[in-house]
């Protein structure tokens, strides 16, 4: 019962959201208010692209908990950069090859090296974020990005930001990916049973390798985004967002087990997150009350998730 | 010869030759003082020395359990926030409940290890992994401390509440012996009685451990409970010794406790650790920040010199012990 | 009909060791094209050794095999993949998460404009499977969602689609009843009528007589015979090739009287049971006895001794030890009573390798040699070490000689001590001489017949019917997850033993 409720978790995200969107219709007079909306597209956005480099992961069998800090980096980065002059194509060329510099790291600590996903990255984690502020001032801060940059975060194509339709667009290119190349397949058949992949005679590591490359690159295209929408870098970027991802790719129907999960689940998932911290500062709840929520969130979901396991294994005879 | 070679435990009388590498974290700690002695003349002081040790005597609380659970192949990531927690809840006790200071600080250790053996209950019953369960805890519980410790609003303590924490014997910080203290007994218990030794037999094969009739999963959960109680001990003593509790108490202390229980020996794939060299990697963490303080490094590239030190000993954990299957 | 006249895969002189183990003695064999030829031998004849070396996961030590007269020597998996030799092993290699499908066409070789082609990939699953008579199995469903049967279906099918010239089918029945096991069998009649080639093990004799068209058989490590299943070859010539040993000269002196002591049972198992896994079990153990228990592969012997220490889960059934029923039953109970248990495999479990030999000895007993805070009584742990090296003869440098350094029979040894050590009254053996040199294998037979003499019962699960015959007072046999029969000392013969676990009767009329 409860696994088969499981099993069809993208529906289980959109239900999720669709209940808050009706609790804060309700509860707040100013939910639809465009500016609301606004800091709702604001704040999907960029997650959503984050998670669906996580979602990847997810479907190889491991994860990143390093993206947060590559969003910071490459947050203060382009700081860094506009200070030095540098017009906006080289800035974001610059930034997202720094992305994609860390997510080759992440993958040859764990798919070369064979490191523990979690260590590893967790080291990243602090590496990047130990490098991103040695480059941060506090007068960074106080200095805007030139104007063309600018308008990444904030300028409009038919009512929606520029950054949703990139995501609308990435949502997209990672659905046909997952679903409809070969490439993409392979993912699952990888997280799904790796000994058997191996087996038949695809090479896992190279697959991971490129699996956290591309979300480096996704994070920082997430952190150029970001920075852009805040107008100047700040300190705060990306803290925290790591686990945000995580626990949003596995409501939208990952498992740390692997083989499972589709991009819609990730869109859904962070659409979920972003509800609820929109429900926090809306009906002025602490926001720590989040981290709460979303810690014991995760502990919930990791027990269910090695509940199902272990029933199917004792069904299968293994225990 | 490899950094982590298997310690034996001590059982055969005959056997007293030191195993060298296994002590490669002693004379990493030494290298490092000697270097900072010979290059800093503000470092070989009384008070900096001292200081040091103070430093590392609260942080120790936070390695105890740790060492003990990765001994048995288990990773507690919650420590550091179980660390803040202790603060936040001595604090709870005492000004919202008006408790003395003697009761709230082992409420608060009641409170934690009442988690911990939450957590260490789902980890064994449902077979989880311990690092994802404990890293949720890890979130849950710093939401907490900061919502507590908002509350407060900056209230500090009174100082019959916090003076305990600096009380001195024969010179030296009482929290200091008790590190000695304390990490004499474990060393000399997990080598000695069966109560502790029967870690190391869990965390070399848990299955053979159980087949020949060792509770291991009760031993786990006691072990999570205890990491999480004397975390919040270290804590409570951090947060009376700063005089109010604070959200920086236990902030990313989990980092250096990894670092320094794998740098002392440990392995995150069980069966290998010792309490003595753990209290080593201690105090070699607080050691080197102090060091690269000196030097005026500041904090930030001191997190990324940490960060690839706990990466780079991850990376020589993997390549020693690994299972070799 | 097959052409008999040339070989197609020419398997020559394979020698193969494992440590002091010859697995493999100059084993010849050769297939012709497009028959079914089964690979016969009791557990540890030498048949999966053989397949191994055929796909490439083991090199053999001399020899090799020629594939259409070619000499070939696969050095991996993906190598014997390109000569064309596929095999599905026991354990099945398939992806739950992916459909029926896409288990079938992992490569995803159907593309339409750059894309997946999933209304063509589906189609061609359904063609296939319809081929094979899986109507009932739709090409879009979970793989997790179709029976055990269904998957081992799907994964011989992506070894079809590949169209390899040889396949090797490792016990495909083992997980499936019998009308799904004979869903199998037709199917690999009509892949027979396509041309393909079979080696076929199983231990269904069954299934082997209907199926086979030459039947090789295998005995430690030695090629026996290769018999034709031309309707001359009965299921008793079979059991005679595969249990042939001349007894007379081996080591083995074969027991003709029980140990019966009368008395209070020490040990009573209660109808024991687990949906797929094991049949309403029961067994009752004497004090001084050696109670043997036979099966060949997959016949359920190492469940049932796990369930009965509490190793695994059961569905029913009860475990009383001298009179007390043990409740809840776990390993820790068991060890309390007074019951220890040998492990069969002691690289997974029962040995320490990585500590000193003093300190597997003293795991079992902590609790017993700890005195004021659990504090060990060292000196006399280390005593009880050195006594226990000595009776068992031991080779150790030193007490603090890790297992790990020792030879296979020595690593033998030390786990079995570690069993002795706390002086248990009942001793679950499993499987005690897997895979040790001959010498250990008698010391080791001589530590059991001296134990039991002292009074303690041994529950004996062996794989290897002579030392059974020589050391069990009694034998029961396993077949299809059920005990089928028990021989008594006295009435040992292999062909009668044999008999019950390959048909499930002595009686070959019935």
């Amino acid at each position: 019962m409860l696994a088969k409720l499981f099993r069809k978790n993208e529906s289980i995200a959109l239900g999720l959201c669709l209940i808050l969107v009706v609790v804060l219709t309700f509860a707040s007079g100013v939910f639809w208010t465009q500016s609301n909306l606004n800091s709702l597209q604001a704040s999907i956005s960029p997650t959503a692209i984050m998670a669906f480099g996580m979602m990847i992961l997810l479907i190889c069998g491991y994860f990143d908990l390093s993206i947060g800090s590559i969003m910071l980096l490459v947050g203060i980065l382009a700081g860094r950069l506009s200070q030095l002059g540098l017009n906006t194509p080289s800035i974001i060329v610059l930034v997202l090859l720094a992305g994609l510099a860390v997510g080759c790291l992440n993958g040859f600590l764990v798919a070369i090296l064979k490191i523990n996903a979690l260590i590893a990255t967790i080291g990243v984690q602090y590496i990047g974020y130990g490098l991103a502020m040695t480059m941060w001032d506090k007068e960074m801060q106080h200095r805007k990005f030139p104007a063309n940059f600018i308008a990444l975060g904030e300028d409009r194509f038919f009512g929606l930001y520029y950054m949703t339709w990139i995501m609308l667009a990435l949502l997209l290119v990672f659905t046909f990916f997952l679903r409809y190349t070969a490439a993409g397949r392979r993912l699952y058949f990888v997280g799904g049973n790796r000994e058997a992949a191996r087996l038949i005679g695809f090479n896992d590591r190279r697959i991971v390798f490129l699996c956290y490359a591309c979300t480096g690159l996704l994070a920082a295209v997430a952190g150029v985004l970001a920075v852009a929408r805040i107008q100047s870098p700040t300190q705060y970027l990306g803290g925290g967002i790591h686990m945000t991802c995580m626990i949003a790719c596995v409501i939208g129907g990952g498992s740390f087990a692997g083989g499972r999960g589709i991009a819609l689940g990730a869109f859904l998932g962070v659409s979920f997150m972003s509800l609820l911290t929109n429900m926090f500062n809306l009906l002025e709840m602490n926001t720590q009350l989040q981290n709460v929520v979303v810690g014991v969130t995760l502990v919930a979901v990791i027990v269910i998730d090695g509940y199902v396991t272990l029933k199917k294994m004792r069904a299968m005879g293994k225990i | 010869m490899p950094l982590n070679t298997g310690r034996t435990l001590g059982l055969n009388p005959k056997r007293r030759r030191i195993d060298f590498a296994s002590w490669v974290i002693l004379y990493l700690t030494l290298a490092l003082f000697f270097f900072l002695s010979a290059s800093r003349s503000s470092f070989l002081t009384v008070g900096n020395i001292h200081s040091i040790l103070y430093d590392t005597s609260f942080r120790f609380f936070a390695a105890i359990g740790f060492t003990l659970l990765i001994i048995m192949g288990e990773l507690d990531l919650s420590v550091g926030s179980m660390f803040g927690f202790g603060g936040a809840m001595m604090g709870l006790f005492i000004f919202n409940y008006q408790l003395p200071v003697e009761a709230a600080i082992p409420l608060a250790m009641l409170v934690a290890g009442l988690i911990g053996l939450a957590v260490g209950f789902l980890v064994t019953t449902f077979r989880l992994n311990s690092m994802m369960v404990t890293i949720g805890v890890m979130m849950a519980v710093k939401g907490v401390n900061w919502i507590l410790i908002q509350r407060f609003g900056g209230r500090q303590l009174a100082r019959a509440q916090y003076n305990f924490v600096t009380l001195e014997l024969f010179g030296i910080k009482w929290t200091i012996l008790v590190m000695l203290v304390v990490a004499l007994i474990f060393e000399i218990f997990l080598t000695r009685s069966r109560h502790l030794k029967q870690l190391y037999y869990i965390g070399h094969n848990f299955s053979t451990s159980v087949l020949y009739g060792l509770n291991a999963n009760a031993v786990k959960c006691a072990c999570f409970a205890l990491s999480a109680a004397l975390s919040a001990f270290g804590g409570a003593l951090m947060t009376a010794r700063l005089k109010h509790p604070h959200v920086t108490v236990g902030a990313n202390l989990e980092i250096s406790v990894i670092t320094a229980a794998v740098i002392g020996g440990a392995s995150i794939f069980g069966g290998r650790g010792s309490m003595i060299r753990t209290m080593l990697g201690v105090l070699f963490v607080s050691l080197l920040q102090n060091g690269l303080t000196s030097f005026n490094i500041n904090t930030y590239v001191q997190q990324i010199i940490l960060g690839a030190i706990l990466v780079l000993a991850i990376y020589i954990d993997v390549r020693v012990n690994a299972k070799k299957a | 009909m097959p052409d008999l006249a040339s070989p197609f895969l020419d398997i020559r002189n394979i020698t193969k060791s494992f440590g002091v183990v010859k697995a493999l003695l100059d084993v010849s064999i050769s297939v012709t094209k497009g028959e079914i030829h089964t690979v016969l031998g009791e557990n540890g004849a030498g048949k999966s050794t053989l397949m191994k070396i055929l796909t490439g996961e083991f090199a053999p030590d001399t020899g090799y095999f020629e594939l259409e007269g070619q000499r070939l020597r696969a050095t991996s998996p993906a190598a014997a993949h390109a000569m064309g030799i596929h095999m599905v092993h026991q354990e099945l290699a398939v992806f739950e998460n992916m459909t029926v499908a896409e288990n079938i066409f992992p490569y995803h070789n159907f593309k339409k404009a750059g894309c997946i082609d999933y209304h063509r990939l589906f189609q061609e699953a359904r063609e296939k499977l319809g081929l094979f008579g899986l109507k009932t199995i739709a090409p879009e469903a979970p793989m997790a969602s179709i029976s055990l049967a269904g998957q081992q279906m799907v994964e011989i099918l992506r070894c079809i689609v590949a169209e390899p010239k040889v396949i090797i089918l490792d016990e495909p029945t083992s997980g499936l009843n019998d009308h799904e096991a004979d869903m199998l069998l037709e199917i690999l009649r009509h892949l027979k009528a396509t041309g393909l080639t079979i080696l076929y093990i199983s231990h269904r004799f069954k299934e082997i007589m209907a199926i086979s068209d030459r039947i090789s058989i295998l005995r430690d490590g030695r090629f026996v015979t290769t018999l034709a299943n031309d309707g001359s070859v009965s299921e008793n010539d079979l059991i005679n090739n595969m249990v042939g040993r001349d007894l007379s000269r081996s080591l083995y002196q074969i027991k003709t009287t029980g140990n019966a002591k009368s008395g209070a049972p020490l040990l009573q198992v209660r109808g024991l049971a687990k949906a797929r896994a094991l049949n309403d079990s029961s067994l009752d153990l004497n004090p001084g006895e050696i109670l043997g228990v036979f099966g060949l592969e997959g016949s359920g012997t190492s469940k049932l001794s796990r369930m009965m220490y509490g190793l695994e889960t059961s569905d029913a059934g009860k475990v009383i030890v001298k009179g007390r029923h043990i409740s809840p039953l776990t390993p820790r109970r068991m060890v309390a009573e007074g019951v220890m248990y040998l492990n069969n495999n002691r690289k997974v479990a029962g040995l320490l390798p990585e500590l000193p030999v003093t300190d597997n000895f003293s795991l079992p007993v902590l609790q017993k040699f700890s005195r004021f805070l659990g504090f060990l009584d060292l000196p006399r742990l280390g005593n009880l070490a050195t006594n226990f090296v000595k009776a068992f003869a031991i080779a150790l440098p030193s007490l603090a000689t890790k297992p790990a350094n020792l030879s296979g029979g020595n690593q033998q040894k030390v786990m079995l001590s570690i069993c002795l050590v706390p002086e248990p009254e009942i001793l679950i053996v499993n499987e005690p001489t897997r895979g040790i040199d001959v010498g250990a294998k008698t010391e080791i037979h001589r530590f059991l017949l001296d134990i039991a003499s002292r009074g303690v019962g041994i529950v004996m699960f062996s794989s290897e019917l002579p030392e059974l015959m020589s050391l069990a007072d009694r034998i029961q046999i396993m077949r299809n997850n059920s005990i089928v029969g028990e021989v008594k000392a006295g009435d040992y013969t292999e062909q009668a033993i044999m008999r019950y676990a390959a048909v499930g009767s002595d009686n070959l009329a019935v």
